[in-house]
């Protein structure tokens, strides 16, 4: 798809990361100018050198000054803010335990980082986007946020947190001309679900296997194909959808496999 | 927005009316070049060429009924005509009323009738992985839609405004987009955030 962004202005957090430097690529080449927002101050930098008119910015999502200071220096440079993307996002991948035995650390960090930095962040975006009176926020949330997963109780509750809080936002602010709308991304190769779940050559480990099964299309996602749903929830003619959560799952969740 | 449909064929059926030709302009805007198919009468012939997208309009997607009555026959057909293109098709996009997504008081039927789409996509989604993409658009209140529709809709519309039929299309060009490989069983709210809860303050 090829949508027209020229003149707006987009706010990716977790801009450095796999799915966050897909959608920045995307969203600039169709014309968008791009804050890649990422508390990794380098990798953010890195992402926007590769991009016509980007800047980057460091952020804790947490942190409510870090906030503010960012979405300040993207009005400062461009003058407003059209769309924001909630991309950041943090799973545990050594803690897989029942709830039971789930370190309260974990728990903090991952709600706090998933879920209250949406919140964090959103707010400081909103700031301005009330302000112009349009806007759009758009949260990566997760397939886990939809059917429940073993093993990752925080992400599943962060998640599904996400989406519903989608929901409660595109009620409040639909009158203000703001479209909130959330994403759930199924299984999606990047460097971490690499090192974690697939070989070298995108085949996957032994116990991946089963997990394929319940997929339809029997792989996971390209960071790209996320990134077009993205797009899409960017784009100018896409103005009457709001509130909805946009699948990019492969079918992991039209039903049971066997 | 666009996407390149040059040199693909897409094939439309099922209900006539404003936006089933709004979708065959954008089809063919964006390249494809156009037949039109009678779903209840799909036998897809082996010597034509395979088509790359088959969107099938549902009545509901016209709007409430005036009196509520669901459409069995529809249905069938349209999972016969699906089922025709197995294989050969990579994109098939229903479109329905969002009354599948919540169900509309005083039409049991009609909602009921278009739920059994949705349910249909998602289970049509798995049997013609990886092959084929299987998803649906479902509409809200729509400009030119006379009365009871818009009215029963707008009440808990977000947005506060019946959708364009640009607005509609818009999400069809997605389902049907080339570039969106990964999105299979879903079904588009293009609705205003009526499906969302209660947009109003009581
Ligand atoms: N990869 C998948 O399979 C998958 C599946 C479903 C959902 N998601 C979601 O997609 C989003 C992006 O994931 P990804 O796969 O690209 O992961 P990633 O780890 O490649 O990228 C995440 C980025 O977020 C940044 N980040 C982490 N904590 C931060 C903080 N406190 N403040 C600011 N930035 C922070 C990281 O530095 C990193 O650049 C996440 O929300 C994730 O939960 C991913």
């Amino acid at each position: 798809m090829r949508a027209d962004l020229s003149g707006q202005v987009i706010f990716v957090t977790g801009g450095a990361g796999g799915i966050g430097r897909a959608t920045s690529h995307l969203l600039a080449a169709n014309g968008a100018s791009v804050v890649v927002a990422d508390i990794n101050e380098d990798g953010a930098r890195a992402v926007a050198g590769e991009l016509p008119g980007a800047i980057a910015v460091r952020m804790d999502v947490r942190n409510p000054e870090d906030a503010e200071r960012a979405v300040q220096a993207a009005v400062a440079k461009f003058g407003k803010i059209d769309v924001l993307v909630n991309n950041a996002g943090v799973n545990t991948f050594k803690d897989r335990v029942e709830i039971d035995r789930f370190p309260k650390e974990e728990w903090h960090r991952i709600v706090g980082i998933d879920l209250d930095g949406l919140y964090v962040v959103s707010q400081a975006a909103l700031q301005p986007m009330v302000a112009q009176g349009h806007g759009r926020i758009i949260n990566i949330a997760s397939v886990v946020g939809v059917t429940a997963l073993r093993l990752q109780c925080a992400f599943a509750a962060a998640k599904a947190g996400i989406i519903h809080l989608t929901r409660a936002m595109a009620l409040e602010l639909g009158s203000k001309g703001i479209l909130v709308n959330s994403l759930a991304p199924g299984s999606v190769l990047t460097e971490g679900t690499r090192q974690l779940f697939y070989g070298e050559d995108g085949s996957f480990r032994a116990q991946m296997a089963g997990f394929m099964n319940h997929i339809p299309l029997g792989r996971p996602a390209y960071v790209e194909e996320i990134a077009e749903g993205i797009l899409f929830l960017s784009a100018p003619q896409n103005s009457y959808m709001t509130g909805h959560l946009l699948m990019v799952d492969g079918g992991w969740t039209a039903g049971y496999m066997f | 927005m666009n996407i390149d449909l040059k040199g693909k064929i897409a094939l439309i059926g099922g209900a006539q009316g404003q936006l089933t030709a709004g979708i065959r302009e954008a089809l063919a805007a964006n390249g494809a070049t156009i037949f039109d198919i009678d779903p209840a009468a799909q036998d897809a012939s082996p010597d034509a060429p395979d088509p790359f997208l088959l969107v099938l309009v549902s009545e509901g997607a016209n709007g409430l009924p005036a009196i509520d009555r669901g459409n069995s026959a529809e249905r069938l057909a349209f999972s016969n005509a699906v089922r025709a293109y197995a294989g050969r098709v990579k994109r098939v996009v229903m479109i329905m009323s969002a009354a599948g997504l919540v169900p509309v008081k005083g039409f049991s039927e009609f909602s009921a009738d278009q739920a059994s789409l949705v349910s249909m996509t998602r289970s049509l989604a798995m049997d013609l992985a990886p092959a084929t993409v299987v998803n649906a658009v479902a509409v809200g209140a729509c400009e030119g839609d006379d009365g009871i529709a818009s009215s029963r809709f707008m009440k808990h519309t977000g947005v506060k405004r019946a959708a364009t039929l640009e607005e509609i299309i818009a999400a069809v060009l997605f389902a049907a987009d080339p570039d969106n490989g990964y999105m299979t069983g879903h079904t588009l709210a293009v609705d205003g955030g009526w499906a969302v809860g209660y947009a109003r303050d009581f």
